[in-house]
């Protein structure tokens, strides 16, 4: 009597087990955020060296969540750290604070402070969660807490696949296009393209 | 070492066991659904197919404190609503853990202000803190590592006389 509803039903599941998997196992595979991810800060050099960041404590004055906390020092000829009369002397970003606005980035007039897009930041204790100077300054690696074996782009073919499953093209095609123009930077995939076939 | 060497005295038995209980503590944990705000869609968008929490066997999200054994605090903690967050805590049995998510619950985040709570560590211990705002599901799976490798290294009751 309700063999055709069980039919039917089972019809969608066996269609199902054969797709692709839509998941993306983390620790192992990442997904690269697109290059405009707004994630942990560095401070840049400038390349001879010195500092770029010249104390000016206006990130600091910007942060919407007061998790910047900049002390500038002047520099004396002896010790030269930026090519500025001032440095940063402490420099920490507390990111159990920081809401990845981007303000701070904004603000900097000389362009020291930079947002990559590395977002693996979690921590056992709130002190961890502080990073200094020394930790920021681009000398210093950036940490990741797991291995991965294979780093996907960030328009992992999303479009296309919603161009397959017969997404319509409107104006949120055009948003995705600019996403994957501006990924096309780092040399991903043109899926925007696929998109619009 | 935690586990069940803590009662029955360390000895060969005991800590080959805790092995074996760290293991299966870390392999099921059972999250409670403690959404408070914006971070607790992104909690929900953990378990959906594409991040697929359930490969770390902790899909199902438990409404039940008596059920589960780790408390997600997704969100801002208002004044009001701590004394219901500690009385849920409470609730849970032990061994429990929590995850801070996003920098509200973490430390009050850009809202400092009176009505809410500066740090969900003011009223319960937290484990592993998840900056963020609202943290990306991938954050809160590294959160949720970390909180693994604490588990399976057993130092659950040196952590808990610390945090208390």
């Amino acid at each position: 009597m309700a063999l055709p509803e069980i039919l039917g039903g089972m019809r969608v599941v066996v269609k199902n087990v054969f797709k692709r998997k839509d998941t993306i196992a983390y620790p192992e595979v990442r997904r690269r955020p697109y290059p405009r991810f707004k994630g942990r800060h560095i401070l840049d050099r400038h390349p001879d060296g010195l500092e770029k960041c010249i104390g000016c404590e206006l990130c600091a004055g910007v942060c919407p969540a007061d998790a910047i906390f900049v002390v500038g020092a002047e520099n004396s000829p002896g010790q030269r750290f930026s090519p500025g009369e001032r440095y940063a002397q402490i420099y920490q970003i507390n990111y159990l604070r920081c809401i990845f606005c981007g303000l701070c980035v904004e603000a900097c007039p000389t362009e020291a402070l930079l947002m990559t897009t590395e977002f693996e930041l979690s921590s056992y204790s709130r002190a961890e969660s502080i990073l200094t100077k020394e930790q920021l300054i681009v000398d210093e690696p950036i940490r990741r807490h797991w291995p991965t074996t294979k780093e996907l782009p960030p328009d992992v073919n999303v479009l296309a696949e919603m161009a397959k499953a017969g997404y319509q093209a409107n104006d949120e095609t055009n948003v995705a296009d600019e996403h994957s123009r501006a990924a096309a930077g780092t040399g991903s995939s043109q899926s925007g393209d696929e998109a619009k076939r | 070492m935690g586990g069940v060497s803590d009662t029955l005295g360390a000895n060969f038995m005991t800590t080959k066991l805790d092995k074996l209980v760290n293991w299966a503590r870390r392999s099921s944990l059972w999250p409670m659904t403690f959404g408070l705000a914006c971070c607790a869609i992104e909690m929900i968008g953990t378990t959906m197919p594409r991040h697929d929490l359930a490969r770390f066997g902790m899909e199902a999200f438990r409404a039940s404190p008596r059920q589960s054994d780790l408390m997600i605090v997704a969100g801002r903690v208002s004044q009001k609503m701590a004394p219901v967050l500690r009385q849920v805590y409470d609730q849970m049995t032990e061994p429990k853990w929590v995850i801070s998510m996003g920098v509200c619950a973490s430390s009050g985040g850009m809202f400092n202000n009176y009505a809410l709570i500066q740090g969900v560590d003011q009223i319960v211990p937290v484990d592993v803190y998840v900056p963020g705002c609202p943290p990306r599901p991938e954050m809160l799976i590294d959160g949720i590592m970390l909180l693994h490798d604490r588990i399976i290294n057993g130092d659950y009751e040196s952590m808990r006389v610390a945090a208390e």
